[in-house]
């Protein structure tokens, strides 16, 4: 196909030409079509964008990977035959991966015209993958030049979509603990999780039917979880369980009329059934029922009771208000009062219980709830005094905090890589393995870091103080105190901070460096530098890796002489290469540290022995002064880190976990605002969840035209 | 509404379940009437592994290289002390070897790749063979999945699928597992009981209901499911009410593997048992039954095994008292389940006569496996569809078996790869192989004539559908033989 362009490729420059006259022409053609409000056509302007930019490569003549774009375009339609070429052609667009870097390249608008189009045609055809980018993983496919750029005129049909949102399952126990004992402040978050272990669940009684994601990224974002018919019958076990301690272990008082009844089992009177109501609506759903729900629940009540007597009657009588969907789900609906310009706020009980969970899985305190009931939060500076209050008191647990940095960085998943004794034995690995132990040192950096709270992030990924503990893998006790080794060690220094430093390639820089992070990128014997290298991409480049293609088998060939770096020579293929050079010059500056996070060190008498090679390459971040190579781990980190560009990544991805969702362009003014709080005020974690916390995104949701709840601006307590 | 998001919200899982009860299936399904045979088929997977040493008779070599199909009678060969429990049924025993599964990346377990001939992931590609054969042996529940519970919790997923990104939900704790089913039986106190359950889950439908119509329509994704799932509670509860009779005929008085189990062993044995009680109770026509949901891990403390979870994983299977005891044990668990099928009339025999247990491991042939030799085990003729009483070994690639007569000796091989299985082994070398004569890498990864897919076709076949491939990928079709496997239908 390149005969038919004989003069279009004789020299870059010329190249570079006719690339931007054939993206002009295709802009401004676009720009007409749109405004006749006709979608571009196919033959003017796609067709050619492929010609010209592909099919030397993937036509009659070559097809590079088995893929002859010229018979997809010989179709002239995305059909659902062959929507998944469609979508892989589009990503392949969308990363820059093609064209290759070392062709010539059409200009972005053009790129963006023919993803637009394609696009458009895969929803047409029911290949929608925008589904398919709302999961955490997929979040940078929004342009990161869109979001930090020119910011345009938000509409209210653009403000976040209301919704509901699935309880975590740690939620959900501590909401029907928190039913029971209202004083739920002292309730160790611990050992509530703990709870879902079955041997605790047959303690307790509780079990918390729904489950996260144990994806890597983010685990709960609010469009992605369900509950169905087999969950729903533990969440009305459960509820029995819950309304039976209510009356028997509660903090409810001795004499409380409900409660004298329930354990007397004696035949109650209408006006206690109705009190009995009353409470479980208060307790449960932080509200009074309305009249109509009075008259329903105290009719089904009153059955049930007459017909299974007074205790068994009350506990099926009032479970199913345990299970409804507002008890199960958050709201995020809007409080329709607030109306204006399309957009509404949120309710105050939502709002209430918004903020908190951006904090805690516990409910809503009673401070907060207070402010609720005086209508002192009804407002973006009544949302930023909570906020404020909520980080003063030190007394309020903000394990969500602790969450983000696990689920950003993923150090939480070392235990999940299994290790085993042969393993372990190679990587001369002494006692038992306790991954446990190394995550509790990366939390207790971030504990640390947080406490000064300042330039959270370069420090997470700079620091080499290591003052919380840290051993190396082969001296490690592999038993922790109830405290972790991290919190013991931060207590008390240990004797190995008066040794000498660490010679200069064992020295660990930030949390990459440390165990936890290692291991969880790592495989059952080996470093893992594709997962290494993937997470620097996309959490800090804020690049995208294309999924892998179905028909590549992702091994490495077994050569146990051989360095993982040159066993990963397959990888350097021409037709994985393209992606993979995203990927492994980043993961494989890790080479210095084996896969239990230990360094590598030559063994006595080794004379095989070869020092690792740590070298790596920013290949194609398309952020200037980012590319190029680098010597080790540390001279990488140290360039990703000094950059605003990693900065602004990282603001992103704050922005998805407490959104619980994507961000999309309409965010824009939002995230750039996240990131001045954040930059203003010397890198605080605080000033960043403040300004997200007091978002539009946060608070704003579309207007909703249906009936709304009129619960939701009641509460009671 | 996005049709496309739809379908997948309601069958999400991980957190966003399936149904027991699909949609759709309900109506469908009756349950068996007295004097109907309906087919029956049970899926019991062992996790770490099925090691074809396991399952080979004495007087057949192991490494003998077949350019044919070796198909011979069981009845002169002597089983390996390992399947010794299924000696008094080895006319109705066949012994499969050499069925590839390279494809689905087998090793380390296949989520959803097992019973789904594709590559395993933590998102199932399609429909799983179970619920493929339940749409055609309907039941009130259309596949009662069962697993090991693995501190999960009370549902997990891991095995089956309806669907490309759906997964089904297994019920891991056998006590809320038998409640759900059996509950309808308990004594008549509790009658009156399960009657104001069904009320509240009535009166709960219409609250949600209610809840529903003020939210917007992309809501309706999540709160439609939470709807249904009620709804179909109820209807399953109907249905069950509707063979109360049976129920109760069934019902097994539950002692502490049900209430307290102590181990993964005794939570096992109640699975067994719950299915076996629900099968002759005419609540469902396929079991999938499996340990470890398809992931690598689970103990069997209860067995004396001291080598836990994944480790347990790590060693070898032959010569290793721990394998034999776990092996013989799951061995008696499949003699029993037989013996208890057998000892139920259904027309002119047994139960047993239309049913079929299919035993393998969601790992292939190890737990480091490569899957280029799946072995199974079947047990039951399936109503006469299912040729019983025979040893098949289908052929292996040549230049895999001749690679895998090669050694290498270094020394972190005999540190690291002690306990590797002569199919990696032969992987690996065959891989390193393609790599140094350039040959093309996937041409020899796929060379293959039959799959564990071919299989499925098989089971599909017997229960009457006609297909000539089962989720079997486009580009590994070139290296297949279309249509079930001959040596196995009847």
């Amino acid at each position: 196909m390149r005969n038919d362009f004989p003069s279009i490729w004789k020299s870059r420059r010329q190249s570079r030409i006719a690339a931007c006259c054939l993206s002009g022409i295709f802009t401004v053609a676009w720009g007409a079509a749109s405004q006749s409000g006709e979608e571009p056509g196919f033959k003017e302007f796609i067709k050619p964008f492929f010609e010209s930019n592909c099919l030397r490569c993937h036509g009659p003549e070559r097809s590079k990977g088995d893929i002859r774009l010229d018979q997809l375009l010989a179709n002239g339609a995305v059909l659902a035959a062959n929507a998944q070429v469609w979508k892989t052609v589009m990503e392949q667009i969308e990363v820059n991966d093609m064209p290759p870097r070392m062709e010539p390249q059409p200009d972005l608008e053009a790129k963006s015209g023919v993803v637009k189009w394609i696009l458009a045609n895969l929803h047409k055809s029911g290949n929608d993958p925008r589904f398919a980018r709302s999961f955490p993983a997929k979040g940078n496919y929004v342009r990161h030049e869109d979001l930090f750029g020119r910011i345009q005129q938000a509409s209210a049909t653009e403000a976040s979509p209301p919704r509901i949102w699935r309880l975590r399952p740690d939620a959900y126990l501590l909401r029907l603990q928190g039913f029971v004992n209202q004083s739920t402040d002292d309730i160790p978050l611990d050992k509530v999780r703990a709870q879902n272990d079955p041997g605790e669940q047959r303690k307790t009684g509780y079990l918390a039917p729904m489950t996260l994601s144990f994806e890597p990224g983010f685990r709960d974002f609010a469009f992605r979880y369900l509950v169905t018919g087999p969950e729903i019958d533990q969440l009305m076990i459960n509820a029995k369980i819950a309304v039976n301690n209510l009356f028997i272990l509660s903090d409810l008082p001795k004499d409380n009329v409900v409660r004298v009844h329930f354990v007397k089992n004696q035949k109650p009177a209408p006006d206690i059934i109705k009190e009995a109501v009353l409470l479980v609506f208060r307790r449960a759903l932080l509200r009074d029922p309305t009249s109509a729900e009075v008259e329903r629940y105290m009719a089904f009540a009153q059955k049930c009771v007459d017909q299974l007597g007074c205790a068994d009657g009350l506990k099926s009588g009032l479970a199913p208000i345990l299970v409804r969907p507002d008890f199960i789900f958050r709201t995020e609906i809007g409080d329709s009062a607030t109306k204006n310009l399309g957009r509404v706020m949120l309710a105050p009980l939502e709002l209430a219980e918004a903020i908190t969970c951006a904090f805690t899985d516990l409910r809503p305190d009673a401070t907060m709830i207070s402010a609720v009931k005086a209508g002192r939060l009804n407002s973006k500076d009544d949302v930023r005094h909570q906020v404020q209050r909520i980080f003063d008191d030190e007394g309020f647990t903000k394990t969500r905090i602790r969450d983000f940095f696990r689920e950003y960085f993923g150090y939480d998943r070392a235990n999940d890589v299994f290790k085993d004794a042969v393993a372990l034995k190679a990587a001369q690995h002494l006692g038992p393995w306790y991954p446990e132990a190394y995550i509790r040192d990366s939390d207790a950096l971030v504990e640390m870091v947080l406490k000064e709270d300042r330039d959270v992030l370069t420090r997470l990924l700079t620091d080499t103080s290591q003052p919380y503990g840290f051993k190396a893998p082969s001296q490690h006790s592999g038993k922790v105190s109830d405290k972790g080794s991290a919190t013991r060690a931060a207590a008390e220094p240990s004797p190995a901070k008066k040794k000498a430093a660490p010679p200069a390639n064992e020295v660990r820089k930030g949390i990459l460096m440390q165990v936890a992070w290692m291991v969880a990128n790592s495989s059952n014997t080996d470093n893992h530098a594709i997962h290494r290298g993937r997470w620097i991409r996309e959490n800090l480049l804020g690049g995208m890796i294309p999924d892998v293609p179905i028909t590549v088998d992702a091994k490495l060939p077994d050569e146990p002489n051989n360095s993982l770096r040159n066993r990963m020579r397959v990888t350097r293929q021409d037709y994985c290469w393209k992606c993979h050079q995203r990927m492994d010059p980043l993961g494989l500056v890790f080479e210095d540290f084996n896969h239990l996070g230990a360094p590598v060190k030559q063994r006595k008498g080794d004379k095989r022995y070869i020092p690792p090679d740590t070298s790596g390459d920013v290949i194609d971040s398309g952020i200037p002064g980012l590319d190029g190579p680098v010597t080790d781990a540390r001279e990488l980190i140290d360039r990703l880190a000094a950059s605003d560009h990693v900065k602004q990544v990282f603001v992103r991805h704050a922005f998805r976990f407490w959104m619980g969702r994507n961000e999309t362009i309409a965010d824009a003014a939002d995230i750039q605002a996240a990131y001045a709080a954040y930059k203003d005020n010397q890198g605080s974690m605080r000033a960043l969840i403040t300004s997200l916390l007091t978002s539009d995104a946060f608070i704003y949701r579309q207007q909703n035209d249906l009936p709304s709840p009129q619960n939701t601006t009641s509460t009671n307590r | 509404m996005d049709i496309t998001r739809r379908k997948f919200m309601q069958g999400l899982t991980l957190g966003a379940a399936g149904s027991l009860a699909l949609p759709g299936f309900l109506d469908a399904a009756d349950p068996p009437a007295a004097g109907r045979n309906p087919k029956r088929i049970i899926f019991f997977l062992q996790n770490h592994g099925f090691d074809p040493r396991h399952a080979k008779p004495l007087e057949i070599p192991y490494f003998n290289q077949h350019d044919v199909v070796e198909n011979v009678s069981l009845k002169d060969l002597t089983l390996p002390i390992y399947l010794e429990p299924l000696n008094p049924f080895k006319n109705q025993l066949t012994i499969i070897h050499g069925l590839n599964g390279g494809h689905v990346v087998p090793g380390h377990g296949s989520p959803y790749g097992c019973l789904g001939g594709y590559p395993k992931g933590p998102s199932p590609l399609a429909e799983t063979i179970d619920v493929a054969l339940s749409k055609l042996l309907p039941g009130i529940i259309p596949v009662l999945a069962l697993s090991l519970e693995n501190g999960r919790g009370f549902l997990d997923v891991g095995s089956s699928a309806t669907g490309k990104g759906r997964p089904l939900p297994m019920f891991t704790n056998p006590l809320s597992a038998y409640n759900s089913v059996f509950g309808i039986a308990a004594a008549d106190a509790a009658r009156k009981q399960f009657d104001i359950d069904s009320d509240m889950y009535d009166m709960l439908a219409s609250e949600s209901q209610a809840f529903a119509r003020i939210l917007p329509g992309s809501e309706h994704d999540k709160i439609d499911p939470f709807v249904e799932g009620i709804n179909e509670t109820i209807a399953r509860r109907k249905r069950l009410l509707s063979i109360s009779d049976r129920l109760k005929k069934y019902a097994l008085v539950l002692d502490d593997r049900f209430t307290k189990p102590k181990n993964e062993t005794q939570s096992w044995e109640a699975h067994v048992d719950f299915a076996l009680a629900a099968l002759k109770a005419g609540v469902t026509n396929v079991v999938t039954l499996s340990a470890g949901t398809c992931r690598t891990g689970g103990s069997w403390t209860g067995l004396g095994i001291k080598t836990m979870g994944h480790a347990f994983g790590h060693t070898d299977q032959v010569d290793n008292e721990e394998w034999h005891v776990l092996r013989r044990f799951n061995m008696e668990l499949l003699a029993r389940m037989m013996k208890s099928l057998e000892a139920v009339p259904e027309g002119d025999g047994t139960m047993m006569d239309h049913t079929l247990i299919v035993y393998t491991s969601d790992s292939a042939e190890a737990h480091h496996s490569s899957g280029y030799r799946w072995p199974f085990l079947l047990l039951g003729n399936l109503g006469n569809t299912i040729k019983t009483g025979r040893y098949i070994h289908y052929p292996v690639d040549p230049s895999r078996m001749v690679l895998a007569g090669s050694a290498e000796t270094s020394e972190y091989d005999k540190l690291h790869r002690a306990n590797e299985s002569i199919d990696e082994k032969s992987l690996r070398l065959g891989i390193n192989l393609a790599l140094e004569q350039k040959k093309d890498y996937k041409q020899v990864q796929y060379a293959k004539k039959r799959s564990i897919n071919a299989f499925y076709t098989t089971l599909l076949r017997a229960c009457g559908q006609n297909n000539d491939y089962f989720n079997l990928a486009d580009h590994l079709r070139k290296a297949e033989q279309p249509g079930p496997l001959e040596e196995i239908l009847v």
